[in-house]
């Protein structure tokens, strides 16, 4: 059983804001709820009124065309972004950790909205948006503002959203060159299971390797350092630096699920794991064409 | 707060009033008496609760009454006709695919789900649809065979996967 609330939809970005700034510290936006509902049943919050976005026009969808940013409204379910052609052939990596994603149920609740908005440093989703360089369309009091995916996340459940902004879209920059990206996620079960360490790793064309990180920090993070190893020599030498790096950067806490040791040494293993995947996914790209 | 909600159930027009706290689950299991889907954990981890909602499997236990306004949801009381079993349910039974049976209408459901997109789904592709049910006694060998005889015995074969 959940605790008593009033339930409110809004129709419009403006009514959103409106009722959010109303409800003050009792509001919770509602997209998915596949968290949110989770945290009420535990007790953990107990928000007065949600305000559904759902209905907010834009809020859900996905407007893609070849050329052009990949605009996703932040209250698509996960399952959208797994089934949409165009993620899957041009942002494999995203529709990879969207799936990663609780099961099959969760995934048509859950939106890419609210798996960042929860900012969990093990959001599925988080490492991957940071490697694409995700800008987050948000709408407030102060109107529309985007916001770097790099910029958004500021601890375990904080972000730089103020009281009544919500994200209403998520842009991914057109893609100017060929890339390939790999997802790596380690849990304790294949599903519906948190990460203990999460991995995605962007190989594109021009040379650069991106990578970032989930569930070893306060945030997800990106490692740059690690990066910029690899961006003169791409030999086992330089994957192992460059992993060894990640490593390095990693500040992860021992919970439940692992501990930080262990959670350190996969860090450095799943990271050249996934350079060398990506690099091989790149490369058989290239073969093809 | 109480909303006016309509939405079709197993086929059936139905309009109430609820609570904005209370969720598809207890609507169904409470005010329809629509006792299938069950509650094992409540934060959709266990899929016990699973229905379908304009024909996607999601966790009932995670989703209000007033968020399926408008929408059309299937349980496993809306499968079969009559004494008649569905094919998913008849396969269940034939491949003593339960013991204690509290996971199987979810099972069921995310099964219906599964075929719905799919009709001949792949081995794989049974699992994940079932990934988010869990099953404490049988285990899942037997349910996966069910499912599989189910889309191997169905017409239409050809339209092939989709995932």
């Amino acid at each position: 059983m959940l605790l008593p609330f009033d339930y409110v939809r809004a129709r419009t970005k403006e009514d959103a804001v409106n009722l959010a700034i109303e409800a003050g510290p009792n509001g919770s936006f509602l997209a998915g709820g596949t968290d949110l509902f989770v945290r009420m049943y535990d007790r953990q919050h107990k928000p007065k009124i949600l305000i559904d976005v759902k209905e907010i026009e834009g809020i859900e969808g996905i407007e893609c065309q070849n050329g052009e940013d990949l605009s996703i409204g932040a209250a698509s379910p996960l399952n959208m972004l797994v089934r949409n052609k165009f993620i899957r052939s041009e942002y494999g990596l995203l529709a990879q950790a969207a799936h990663s994603v609780g099961s099959l149920q969760v995934r048509n609740r859950a939106s890419i909205g609210g798996n960042i908005c929860n900012a969990s440093p093990a959001a599925d989703t988080a490492p991957t948006l940071l490697v694409y360089e995700a800008e987050i369309e948000t709408w407030g009091p102060k109107n529309s503002r985007l916001i770097s995916i790099g910029e958004f996340f500021t601890g375990p459940g904080k972000t730089v959203l103020e009281q009544g902004e919500f994200v209403h879209k998520i842009r991914i920059p057109k893609k100017d060159t060929e890339s390939y990206g790999v997802y790596l996620k380690l849990g304790r079960t294949n599903s519906v299971d948190l990460s203990i360490v999460s991995v995605a790793c962007l190989a594109l064309a021009s040379g650069e390797v991106r990578i970032a990180l989930g569930a070893v920090a306060s945030t997800p993070i990106r490692v740059r350092k690690a990066e910029s190893v690899l961006l003169n020599s791409k030999d086992e030498e330089a994957i192992a630096r460059a992993a060894s790096l990640a490593r390095e950067m990693a500040v992860p806490i021992t919970d439940i699920r692992a501990g930080e040791e262990y959670r350190l040494e996969m860090t450095e293993v799943m990271t050249g794991n996934a350079i060398r995947q990506a690099l091989a996914g790149l490369a058989a790209i290239g073969e093809v064409k | 707060m109480l909303h006016t909600i309509k939405m079709t159930v197993n086929g059936e027009l139905v309009k109430a009033e609820v609570f904005s706290q209370m969720r598809l689950l207890d609507f169904l299991r409470e005010e329809l008496d629509l006792i299938g889907a069950k509650e094992g954990c409540g934060k959709g981890e266990c899929g016990a609760c699973t229905v379908l909602v304009d024909g996607e499997p999601v966790n009932s236990c995670l989703m209000l009454a007033v968020e399926a306004d408008g929408k059309e949801v299937l349980t496993v009381e809306g499968l079969g006709e009559g004494d008649r079993l569905d094919a998913i349910q008849q396969s269940i039974v034939d491949n003593s695919a339960l013991q204690c049976g509290y996971c199987t209408p979810g099972i069921v459901m995310s099964a219906k789900g599964l075929l719905l997109r799919n009709t001949n789904p792949t081995r794989d592709e049974v699992v994940e649809a079932i990934s988010g049910n869990l099953c404490r006694c049988t285990g899942y060998a037997r349910v996966i065979d069910a499912i599989m005889q189910v889309s191997a015995s169905s017409d239409s074969q050809d339209e092939g996967s989709e995932r």
